[in-house]
């Protein structure tokens, strides 16, 4: 993919925010399993 | 007390191993089709490089639906059976459901603006994922607005049941109220022939997501089961 | 039993009363400031008087189940003998009775203010009548599902009003149909089927969820 493609805008902002989003999602699940297993021990 | 903590104590085990097995999947299959995706991939004729949207948005729906299934599933089992693994299973699974529903929504309109001209149309298809994102946000409010978690999961059990369901009714109605309205529908994907170099980035991508989807529920669902055994160790103190 | 739904329903005539003001005065709104185009009032009108139908059967409905329930007359169903889906359909054929039809009438009345022809407003009333057992008992299923929780008549807005989506788009294709002079008995059809199923299944999920809210 040429970065002179029309429709760039688009095509960058959905993946960016699906992967945004996702590793947000992720990182904040993550980070509460981790402090609860932390406490635990 | 000791068969209610026994099947728990099962899945932590085995999702001890298999927590970074599913990770690094994820991120092996989210690289692959990230790659595959963007660079080898050929543009579309028609839509050019706009459909490589297709690529994060088709398994999003895939995701919304599925994950909605497998809700259904296991608030059938905890209905039924009671069974503390599978309540804990639907309410871990509800939010990364409502994400990809969400990010299915999202990703649609982007495509839709540069293709169709607009970002949203009532066509029978989006609304109907609009209204997979209503039933989750419905299951989620009704599940948060109990005081006791355990009569909330039933009833947010018994709408998840109820929704699944009327979910095909609803499709049918919508489709039927188009057909009155707007004679030409829109299709998304041209025909089921798809040349292979597009469906090799688009199944890794159904496969990142599907990784996606067990990494964070098992992360949930740990935590979950973490805290309701703190619960009851509490009460009995 | 529909007897002693009627007499019950009866006594919570105030409840009755306050939904009957809120549809006639929200339609009086409405019509107000729509204006006086006779084009968008007659398009609309269908659409708003069917959606303000399900608005104030879902507001009323579990107020009413609320009230029974502090009366303590949700218990004495699980005692009966007989299953409580007879109880929940009983209480949806006496909702259909003492609030359905006058909600129909006071609407057929008040479908003036949108000019509607004759025609028309005897269709509007036809697929309300058809659809409000389906409404009520989905109604039914909404204040048994959050009878113990804190939210809301909202909440149960927000539960239920994506399942009421089928009977308003099949009763609002019925209407345009009727109006371009088309053969409507295929949507008609459709709507029936899908009143029938609705009432079928809300009914299910209700005495289920009936027998949970009373277990607590």
């Amino acid at each position: 993919m040429s970065l002179s493609t029309p429709h760039l805008i688009y095509i960058l902002s959905a993946y960016g925010i699906t992967f945004v989003s996702l590793s947000f999602f992720l990182v904040l699940n993550y980070t509460q399993w981790k402090r609860l297993l932390s406490n635990e021990t | 007390m000791k068969y209610h903590l026994a099947q728990p104590s099962f899945f932590l085990k085995i999702t001890r191993p298999l927590l970074p097995a599913s990770g690094f999947l994820m991120t092996i299959f989210f690289i692959a089709g990230l790659y595959t995706s963007l660079v080898t991939s050929p543009p579309d004729y028609l839509q050019g490089d706009g459909m490589r949207i297709m690529y994060v948005h088709v398994p999003a729906s895939w995701m919304a639906l599925f994950v909605y299934g497998f809700l259904a599933l296991m608030s059938f089992f905890s209905l039924v059976w009671r069974h503390p693994l599978a309540e804990v299973l639907a309410i871990s699974a509800a939010p990364i459901g409502a994400l990809f529903t969400a990010l299915s929504l999202i990703t649609g309109s982007l495509w839709g603006k540069p293709m169709w001209g607009t970002y949203w149309v009532w066509d029978a298809r989006l609304t109907s994922v609009l209204i997979l994102l209503f039933l989750y946000g419905g299951y989620w409010a009704l599940y948060k607005s109990y005081t006791r978690p355990d009569q909330g999961l039933r009833a947010a059990s018994i709408l998840a049941l109820v929704g699944v369901i009327n979910l095909p009714i609803i499709k049918g109605s919508v489709e039927w109220w188009n057909t009155l309205h707007q004679p030409a529908s829109l299709t998304k994907l041209s025909g089921p022939s798809i040349h292979v170099s597009m469906l090799t980035p688009l199944l890794l991508m159904a496969g990142a997501y599907f990784f996606y989807f067990l990494t964070v529920l098992i992360l949930r669902a740990c935590k979950e089961l973490k805290t309701r055994k703190l619960m009851i160790l509490e009460s009995m103190k | 039993m529909i007897r002693r739904e009627l007499r019950n329903l009866y006594l919570h005539g105030g409840t009755l009363l306050a939904t009957f003001s809120f549809f006639v005065f929200a339609l009086f709104c409405i019509a107000l400031t729509l204006g006086p185009h006779e084009n968008i009032l007659k398009q609309s009108a269908p659409a708003l008087i069917w959606i303000l139908a399900i608005l104030s059967t879902l507001f009323s409905t579990p107020l009413l189940l609320k009230a029974e329930a502090k009366e303590g007359l949700l218990d004495e169903i699980l005692l009966h003998p007989s299953s409580p889906a007879f109880y929940l359909l009983s209480k949806t054929i006496a909702e259909c009775i003492l609030f359905g039809l006058p909600l129909i009438v006071v609407g057929a009345c008040l479908s003036s203010f949108f000019l509607l022809p004759y025609k028309d407003i005897l269709t509007l009333s036809l697929t309300l009548l058809i659809g409000f057992p389906a409404l009520s008992s989905l109604g039914i299923l909404g204040g048994l599902l959050t009878i113990h929780s804190q939210g809301g008549g909202l909440l149960i807005a927000l539960l239920i009003l994506p399942l009421t989506l089928p009977l308003l788009l099949f009763g609002l294709a019925v209407m345009e149909m009727v109006r371009l002079g088309l053969d409507s008995s295929a949507s008609f059809c459709l709507l029936t089927g899908v009143a029938l199923l609705l009432v079928i299944i809300s009914i299910t999920a209700s005495s289920w969820a009936l027998r949970f809210a009373i277990e607590g």
